[in-house]
């Protein structure tokens, strides 16, 4: 077992941190009390450090059921005066975005931070927003780290604008920033925060009526106005000179990496203004650095965020540079930056030629792993919908790693939109052709938002077949519980709330629990299922390949008895399992480094002719 | 100076902990690395890929031609991220040799791949130490990477047994690099 850095480390000491790693150091060294998230990649890490080591300094932590919940319970201890945090992907904060908006206008008592990863170039997400964008319509502050090491400093800065200005601070990263991996200097643990704060004596904030949010959105704009002049947190934002020259560039986050390897690889003069703090812009070092440059290159990722601001307020002092980014092409607006990007926009501001950009080679196709529950669940269900005739209905599926069955295959994936939507699109489907829709939904996801939506199908005579595939983990984002699990909360036991009992509430009569990797007993409880009216829900229960891995790398492998072997490639073409592979004299063959022993190949379903079996 | 590493294999194989290992070695050599990891999704299925700079670099990021060095943990990753190699890359990439020789070395425009045949090395099936061997190959071709900081690296990070196994193979490899490679400065 490797030992975590940061947990060998002390004051002073420098150790190698991801990202989010290090903004959980931040809490913990600022006295963080509370924190609660719903994981998501990127964001996934600080939870997981926080679960494992918020004892340090006495944080409460909890995996929250969806975002939304994760950030009404951080408000709440906030209120009741406890520094607290909340973590969450961009499209997490759209759930979360209700409370979000208005609990800026109510204040906090505590120190609040919401920490967003946003996924630029979409490793690992549905789509590529720009979470700054939420910092703008709330009005609320937003800090931006560059690097691990600001990741953990510039918590101490979020917590105190926090709590000087009453309002939730926005900690913006982007999928480089929180999982780049580089050397923290640590500084000291703080024991956790609680402040003097009465919710009875704020109720007239708390309480969101009309006649209170009026006052509170203008005091509001009064808190921003003067955050962008307040020189307390000065330190945030930085000028760096390279050589003397009156061109310079504008930029925050991952982009401020990207910025000073291109200058420095391109051996040229370059002023460059790193921002800190993005909400409200800084408003005296910006307008020194618009005196003191004729030309600027605003550089940052998605939207041209920095770059609107910064031409408004060239605007407003009107004697500002000429200003460059993506309103004039110089920078493009799609994915991430790269050296090669932003070598470009740096050229096409000096008038220079561009470079011809390689385009990154695209990621190899994500598939699901092996020993992965879904693989044998999609592979039956692809077979029982064919065997049914029943092949040309509608698969709604959802978000987890089971929307890998989208790709051939599988090909058991027609719609993926959000948390939840399988069942409330694939009802909506339903009603409005009058015929039966299949729905495909992960536990976690379930509990997210499935619940609702499954009890509005129930209620509105859709007429589907909902499955649930349980795999006891949230597994994509790194094998987080779910409400499922039995826990252990800061000493309390909990049980696991029932997936059974839930869906039974949500009004469905036809419920069938079934064994993923049974592939027999599947088929027949989604031939029958398949015969039913109105909702009927098939959970099928396998537990996740990277559950348990060390226990599971003990057990056997599976190979190919060449002999037996007749090269049909079913288990290949149809099953898909990537330890299975076909060498150059065309003999099939499993790879040991990667089999998990699931022995579902040596399922006659999958190999008619036997040929798979345990290595003796 | 200057440096750069991607490391390519599949889940399960360690490169993470390779990852880690070459950063925090340059670390102990005071040389500031970065490195990228890849989580989530893109993930799933295989193929996973970290990436290692250091000397000043900022963003971790490698784009095609970049890299000094490639280690693949497994044959097909390495050949599918040979891309990412400069003109002079060094590819050290886990193979069976066709002879069983413990090391081939395949010349590619400029390009030095070793193919190391990890379990002709260890003398018995490697599957669990492929990235120990071929660590201790890389401090053999890299002078930036002293062995005993990998020792060190190794003794603080694992348990005593696992320590003792894992340091076993790094001097494998690292044996195997130096009686393959001629006069490494
Ligand atoms: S992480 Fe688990 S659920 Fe996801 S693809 Fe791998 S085995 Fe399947
Ligand atoms: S037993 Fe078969 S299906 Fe399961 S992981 Fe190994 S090769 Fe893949």
């Amino acid at each position: 077992m490797i030992l975590s850095e940061e947990q060998k480390g002390e004051k002073g000491k420098k150790v190698l941190m991801l990202g989010n790693e290090a903004i959980a150091r931040g809490l913990l060294e600022n006295g963080n009390a509370f924190s609660a998230t719903y994981p998501g990649t990127p964001s996934s890490e600080v939870g997981n450090m926080l679960e494992r080591e918020g004892k340090k300094n006495g944080t409460y932590f909890q995996y929250s059921i969806n975002e939304k919940v994760a950030y009404e319970i951080a408000y709440g201890a906030s209120l009741s005066g406890l520094r607290s945090s909340v973590f969450m992907k961009h499209v997490g904060l759209n759930v979360a975005s209700d409370p979000f908006v208005t609990s800026v206008y109510t204040g906090i008592g505590g120190g609040m931070i919401v920490m967003v990863a946003d996924d630029p170039s979409m490793f690992s997400s549905q789509n590529e927003q720009d979470s700054r964008r939420y910092a703008d319509l709330a009005h609320a502050p937003m800090i931006e780290p560059s690097t691990p090491q600001e990741c953990k400093d510039f918590v101490r800065y979020a917590f105190e604008v926090s709590e000087k200005y009453s309002v939730p601070v926005l900690y913006r990263t982007s999928t480089r920033v929180s999982h780049m991996r580089a050397s923290v200097e640590l500084g000291e643990i703080r024991n956790a925060v609680r402040v003097h704060n009465d919710v009875k004596e704020m109720r007239g904030n708390t309480t969101s009526l009309p006649s209170n949010a009026r006052r509170l959105k203008s005091e509001l704009l009064h808190k921003m106005s003067s955050l962008g002049v307040d020189q307390d947190f000065s330190s945030l934002n930085r000028i760096e000179k390279y050589g003397n020259t009156r061109t310079g560039i504008i930029t925050s986050g991952s982009s401020y990496n990207q910025v000073v390897d291109a200058v420095f690889s391109m051996g040229i003069d370059m002023n460059v203004l790193k921002l800190g703090l993005t909400n409200p812009i800084p408003q005296e070092i910006t307008e020194k650095f618009l005196k003191e440059n004729d030309q600027i290159l605003v550089v940052e990722e998605l939207d041209p965020y920095l770059e609107t601001k910064i031409r408004a307020y060239r605007d407003i002092l009107g004697n500002g540079a000429v200003i460059h980014g993506k309103l004039d092409r110089h920078m493009p607006w799609l994915y991430e930056m790269n050296p090669h990007t932003v070598r470009n926009g740096i050229r096409m501001m000096l008038g220079q030629e561009v470079e011809k950009i390689s385009t990154p080679k695209p990621a190899s196709r994500p598939d699901f792993c092996p020993g992965c529950p879904h693989r044998s669940s999609f592979y039956t269900i692809k077979r029982a919908l064919k065997l049914a005739g029943k092949s040309n209905m509608v698969l709604a599926s959802d978000i987890g790693c089971y929307s890998l069955s989208y790709y051939e295959p599988y090909s058991t994936a027609d719609i993926m939109l959000d948390m939840g939507a399988s069942i409330s699109v694939g009802s909506g489907i339903s009603i409005a052709t009058g015929e039966k829709v299949a729905a495909f939904i992960g536990d976690s996801t379930f509990y997210h938002s499935g619940i609702t939506a499954l009890t509005n199908a129930v209620r509105s005579g859709a007429n589907m077949l909902v499955f649930i595939l349980d795999n006891s983990t949230t597994a994509m984002t790194g094998q987080e519980p779910t409400p499922e699990n039995d826990a252990v909360v800061n000493g309390m036991e909990f049980k696991g709330i029932s997936l059974e009992n839930i869906i039974r509430a949500c009004g469905v009569e036809n419920l069938t629990i079934a064994n993923s990797f049974n592939q027999k007993e599947l088929m027949k409880t989604v031939m029958s299922s398949l015969k039913n009216d109105g909702v009927s829900v098939i959970v099928s229960k396998g537990e996740c390949a990277l559950i348990d891995r060390k226990e599971k790398a003990a057990r056997e492998k599976y190979m190919v008895v060449t002999e037996k072997c007749s090269v049909c490639r079913n288990c290949i073409d149809n099953f898909h399992c990537p330890a299975i592979q076909q060498d150059s004299e065309g003999h099939i063959f499993i790879d040991p480094v990667q089999c998990d022993g699931c022995g579902m190949c040596s399922d006659i379903y999958v190999c008619p002719f036997k040929a798979i079996e345990v290595v003796q | 100076m200057t440096g750069s590493y991607r490391i390519a294999g599949v889940g399960g194989q360690g490169v993470i902990t390779m990852g880690k290992a070459i950063s925090t070695i340059l670390m102990m050599e005071k040389l500031d690395p970065v490195m990228s990891e890849i989580h989530g999704l893109s993930q799933r299925g295989g193929s996973v890929v970290s990436d290692v700079k250091f000397g000043g670099a900022r963003s971790p990021i490698l784009m095609e031609g970049d890299a000094e060095f490639l280690i693949g943990l497994k044959t097909s990753e390495a050949i599918s991220n040979m891309y990412i190699l400069n003109s002079e890359g060094i590819c050290i990439g886990n193979r069976i040799n066709p002879g069983r020789e413990e090391v081939v070395l395949d010349l590619v425009d400029g390009k030095k791949i070793y193919w190391i045949d990890c379990d002709s090395i260890a003398g018995h099936d490697a599957s669990g130490s492929v990235n120990m061997i071929l660590l201790g190959f890389l401090c053999a071709a890299d002078n930036r990477m002293p062995i005993e900081s990998a020792v060190d690296f190794i003794s603080s990070s694992f348990g005593s047994s696992v320590s003792e196994k894992n340091i076993k193979m790094l001097k494998k490899g690292y044996e195997a690099g130096k009686k393959f490679i001629p006069d490494q400065n």
